[in-house]
């Protein structure tokens, strides 16, 4: 019984794969999408254990991400975590307060040479109404917390994928400037484990 | 060409837009009451407002000025009017000067959101500014100060 | 800032009032001290006045009986000082000396730098300066014998136009009275007062009678520091000036083998490259140009011996040299035996890194060169050395070259620099420009430019005897004179070590019988110099955690201690006494918190810290600091607060943060984020206590700073019980 499972398992994943190979292929095409609907039978094995989320989830728990969703009224610096230099606040809505706001250091794109501000559009922080605080929760809490909409800003399941693979602000992450430690994985294989993800229905590992 | 308006003043120039902000202002406009402290967005000396918000001139490209309105410190005020210059004259801040110019810009944005600041809305405006002849407590005293004057009309 | 030890025994400190004539000068100064620029300034205000302004006034319609004042048809005074303002004060505390004795209008009253010239020479180091925290006591006398001169001789004319007796009139507020009706301003006797003669001696007040000395008057350069309208070096513009930015070095006697410009060549706005002493020089039209232009040079250099140095393996061989004798510097008693028969001795190491100065604006100067004459702007603390090394690089005789002092933003010593580097580069880079051209150090620049505070390291063994009393103490320094292989070296006065390593343990006030104070001089090709407070700076912490050693050892508390080995030292007593009064020593502080304490003398003042400290997850925050400070007869209660505040601010920082390291010749930091500096944030609530007597005038530009490291480690002792035995303070490293 288990072996089956397994195999099926496995045969679905590759089908799945092969799928999106095409899906990357045909990228910000129509035919993507349809594809990306396509095997609805799939997610509900997958469920079992989200490894679909598990998959991607480094992305979202490296610093790059960590760093402003982590626990705090703040936002994080370097590969350590450590809390922002200068006193820096989330704010009233997320983009820093008074004389100290994210926008009087950081521009809507990185600068030349290390240790200046990075940068890209709409540099913020989660709001402190929806804090989007990631640090501490496990993966099944984390996926959980990211599908919800009243954790996410409302996004349905297409938003947030879009968030995910498109936002210019998360897309930083995978050039996050001069001396800076990239997210651990290509930015076409994270979307592609976020689509896959998504097309199975989003499952999350259980807790 | 590079267009925005400074101290209520238009400017059109013809410089590189990546330029930073700082040196146009200094160098081009000649208002050299803008420091340059570190050029990277470190020690706040080079403080100006775009519309209105504190901005770090030594890495905003001059681009991102482009059809906006620049404060500098000379446009602070004419007359050393401004509650914040006020105060800072009644607190006696400034030692060697250097950063004070970046310390009001910041301060007149903290005052205009946060008209009677806090001693910790006072840290998180302006613990992005350096001083080192360290005038701090001076300048947070000359901040609850002009907080004053401004809730008592402004005008004194 | 310079000890004053260092410039000499034979400087003999002026005493207040002492009716000594400090040989007033007749009115010739004038056409030195207003002779138009040569070069054409750009729509720019000098520190004060308007340049042009001032000549203009001055050869038409002023007064100016001596070097230090000039008044005005239009009730102006305008005071001319000779010392540097750099936060400390001086464009307002030697101002109210003059105006005290003169009898001024204080709303008339401005002030305007001197140019260089042996009038304004220090009257006790010889030259023209400033450092030391020796403006006010220096000035003290000059000042106030200029203003009464002005004064005597305002009276004069105004008895004459009267025909009564000068000794009917009297001055005040900026006029002359007599009886009831007759007044007459100071402006209205301009043209009078100008052809009498000086007066050989004059009457100074009586101190009981001053109205501004003593008293908290508000800065005079303050309203141009709100408006963006002071000129600091770095904002001085002339007509047809190019910007330089210079390609230095990466390796401290590194040379410059070739470099390929191909690619900055021919980058927007850059006019020229070449190599100078100080490395490649980009000239450009602007600095952004300049400096992407360097930033783009690819220079190959010849690295020279220091290419594989390291401070770690520095500070190694500082702890194995400090295992041996050093150099004698002090021996009472017998302190090997004292130490011997100890019932308990403890021995420390306290090691200090080397610091940069980290002035907010950094290096930079204006040359402006011509066939027969070379003009200098900058941030100058060393006016008479710095004219004199670039009239060598300028060819020209020293009167041919005016160096004109801006405002300095910030100083530390820095620009008291023995070579003039960041002036004699200018002279260089202006050589090759062709017009007027401003060097402009980048912060990168500044702070691997070297001429750092030394680091060194302090060995101390101590003992106590079997009822608690300390009995012996030997210490032993390790580290670079700041005075050898410089223009200075003579000032060590034939001894054999640096007195400025030392200073501050080689006074120990402690009533310890027996005491040896040794010295090693460490050979490192690091430049090093003076940084506010010199040797204090690193001795205090060494000779102040270690008197708290020796008070856990003789199991007493750290105040208490201090006060018996200090009962006849009742300067110190009266500040460590003022302290701990005001910090409230015996009352409990909350848990996780603690205080320490520290007492010192330098540069004439007395100082003591009390630091209150608390210790959560590691992290070291220092809530409240008191200081008590004594400084002898004050001239300004408010700038003396302020300059300690600040001191304690700026010896916080280099506790707390600061350290300069270098591995394989590097040096490892960069900008404030690797060399921080105290922020709003982490700024503790200071309380500034100033001891009223009559003694001597002492310094206060520096006496701040010392206290601040011992006490606030000895505070960290108080709330986790381990000692710290380096700085900057870390928790991991303490003991």
């Amino acid at each position: 019984m288990k072996r089956l499972h397994i195999m099926v398992r496995f045969c679905l994943a590759s089908l799945i794969v092969l799928g999106f190979a095409g899906a990357l292929w045909f990228s910000h095409s129509a035919a993507a999408a349809e594809r990306l609907d396509a095997p609805k039978n799939a997610a509900a094995a997958a469920s079992d254990d989200g490894a679909l989320f598990t998959a991607f989830v480094p992305v979202l728990r490296h610093p790059r991400c960590m760093n402003c969703h982590s626990q705090g009224d703040y936002p994080r610096q370097g590969d350590d975590g450590h809390p922002h230099t200068m006193n820096v606040r989330r704010g009233p809505v997320g983009f820093g307060v008074t004389s100290e706001k994210c926008s009087t250091c950081h521009q809507d794109h990185n600068l030349a040479g290390s240790h200046l501000p990075p940068g890209a559009p709409g540099w913020h922080l989660p709001p402190p109404s929806m804090p989007m605080i990631w640090q501490g929760l496990t993966d099944a809490q984390l996926c959980e917390s990211i599908k919800d909409p009243k954790q996410n800003r409302n996004r349905n399941l297409d938003q947030l994928v879009e968030h995910l693979t498109e936002d210019k602000l998360v897309m930083w992450g995978w050039n996050p400037g001069e001396g800076r430690t990239p997210v651990p994985m290509l930015h076409d294989e994270f979307a592609a484990k976020v689509k896959q993800w998504q097309a199975a229905g989003a499952p999350c590992p259980a807790r | 060409m590079l267009g925005f308006s400074v101290n209520g003043k238009r400017v059109d120039l013809d410089v590189d837009p990546s330029t930073p902000l700082l040196w146009v202002i200094r160098e081009h406009l000649g208002l050299t009451g803008t420091k340059y402290g570190c050029g990277m967005a470190q020690c706040g000396a080079c403080t100006v407002h775009i519309n209105g918000e504190a901005v770090r001139s030594c890495v905003a490209p001059a681009s991102r000025a482009s059809g906006k309105a620049v404060t500098t410190i000379e446009g602070l005020s004419p007359d050393l009017s401004n509650p914040l210059q006020r105060a800072w004259l009644e607190e006696d801040v400034p030692q060697c000067g250097y950063c004070q110019s970046g310390q009001l810009m910041s301060a007149a944005v903290l005052l205009r959101e946060k008209p009677s600041p806090t001693d910790d809305d006072i840290d998180e405006a302006m613990t992005g500014n350096i001083c080192r002849c360290g005038t701090y407590p001076r300048i947070r005293r000359a901040i609850h100060r002009a907080a004053e004057m401004v809730a008592k009309g402004g005008a004194q | 800032m310079i000890g004053r030890k260092m410039m000499g025994e034979n400087m003999s400190r002026p005493g207040a009032g002492t009716g000594a004539n400090t040989g007033i000068e007749r009115r010739n100064f004038l056409k030195f001290s207003v002779a138009a620029s040569g070069g054409l300034l750009i729509g720019f205000r000098f520190p004060g006045i308007s340049m042009l302004a001032s000549a203009q006034q001055a050869l038409a319609t002023a007064f100016m009986p001596n070097a230090f004042v000039r008044i005005g048809t239009d009730e102006r005074v305008t005071v001319i000082v000779n010392h540097s303002e750099m936060g400390q004060g001086v464009y307002t505390s030697l101002p109210m000396l003059l105006a005290e004795e003169l009898d001024a209008d204080w709303t008339k009253v401005g002030f305007e730098p001197a140019p260089v010239d042996p009038k304004y020479n220090h009257p006790a180091f010889g030259m023209q300066m400033t450092g030391g925290s020796s403006s006010v006591w220096s000035g003290l006398e000059q000042f106030r014998q200029a203003g009464a001169a002005a004064r005597a001789m305002l009276v004069a004319a105004a008895a004459q136009q009267w025909n009564v007796d000068a000794t009917s009139c009297r001055a005040e507020s900026g006029a002359v009275f007599h009886g009831s009706n007759d007044k007459l301003t100071y402006g209205q006797l301009v043209g009078a007062a100008a052809k009498l003669t000086p007066p050989a001696h004059v009457q100074l007040k009586d101190p009981k009678t001053f109205k501004l000395i003593g008293k908290p008057i508000k800065r005079l350069d303050t309203p141009e520091k709100l408006n963006g309208k002071a000129v600091f070096g770095i904002d001085v513009k002339l007509l047809g000036m190019l910007t330089a930015v210079i390609a230095r070095p990466p390796i401290f006697g590194a040379k410059m083998k070739s470099f390929d410009d191909s690619r900055a060549r021919s980058m927007p706005g850059v006019r020229k490259i070449v190599a100078v002493p100080a490395g490649v020089a980009v000239i450009a039209d602007s600095f952004w140009q300049a400096k992407m232009a360097r930033d783009a040079l690819r220079v190959e250099w010849d690295e020279g011996s220091m290419a594989s140095f390291s401070t770690a393996q520095m500070m190694q061989d500082f702890r194995e040299r400090a295992k041996s004798p050093g150099t004698s510097v002090r021996k009472d008693g017998d302190a090997a035996a004292a130490l011997s028969n100890a019932a308990k001795k403890i021995e420390a190491v306290y090691e200090a890194p080397y610091l940069s100065h980290l002035m907010m604006e950094p290096l930079n100067c204006v040359v402006d060169l011509r066939a027969d004459s070379c003009e200098v702007w900058t941030g100058s603390q060393f006016q008479t050395v710095d004219r004199a090394n670039a009239a060598k690089v300028a060819g020209l005789p020293n009167e041919k070259v005016q160096l004109h002092t801006t405002f300095l933003g910030g100083g530390f010593g820095r620009r008291a620099n023995p070579q003039s580097d960041f002036v004699v580069e200018a002279v260089h880079v202006a050589k090759a420009a062709g017009a007027p051209v401003k060097v402009i150090w980048t912060r990168e620049d500044d702070m691997a430019g070297g001429w750092y505070r030394p680091a060194f390291l302090h060995a101390i063994e101590g003992g106590v005897d079997a009822s608690g009393n300390a009995i012996g103490w030997r210490s032993r320094s390790v580290g670079q004179s700041i005075m050898t292989g410089t223009p200075f070296a003579a000032m060590m006065q034939g001894k054999d070590y640096d007195p400025a390593s030392v200073e501050g343990i080689d006074d120990l006030p402690y009533a310890i019988p027996n005491v040896t104070v040794e010295s090693h001089q460490a050979e490192v090709n690091v430049p090093v110099q003076w940084l506010r407070s010199v040797g204090h700076s690193h001795t205090a912490f060494a000779v102040e955690c270690f008197v708290d050693e020796l008070a856990s050892l003789a199991q007493k508390d750290p105040y208490q201690f201090r006060r018996e080995l200090l009962l006849k030292q009742p300067r110190y007593l009266g500040v460590l006494d003022l302290a701990a009064q005001k910090a409230g020593w015996d009352k409990p502080l909350p848990n996780g918190m603690g205080r320490g304490i520290a007492v010192h003398f330098a540069f004439g003042s007395y100082s003591a810290h009390v630091a209150e400290v608390s210790v959560t997850d590691g992290k070291i925050r220092v809530h409240r600091m008191v200081c008590a400070i004594d400084c002898g007869q004050y001239v300004n209660p408010g700038i003396i607060a302020a300059q300690t505040e600040g001191g304690a601010i700026f010896g916080a920082s280099a506790a707390l943060f600061q350290e300069l390291t270098f591995e394989n010749g590097r040096l490892q930091q960069t900008n404030f984020h690797t060399f921080p500096v105290m922020r709003m944030n982490e700024c503790p609530q200071i309380e500034t206590y100033i001891v009223e007597n009559n003694e001597k005038p002492g310094g206060i530009g520096e006496p701040g700073v010392p206290c601040a490291a011992p006490a606030i480690a000895n505070a960290v002792f108080a709330v986790t019980g381990k000692r710290i035995r380096r700085l900057p303070i870390r928790l991991t490293e303490a003991v």
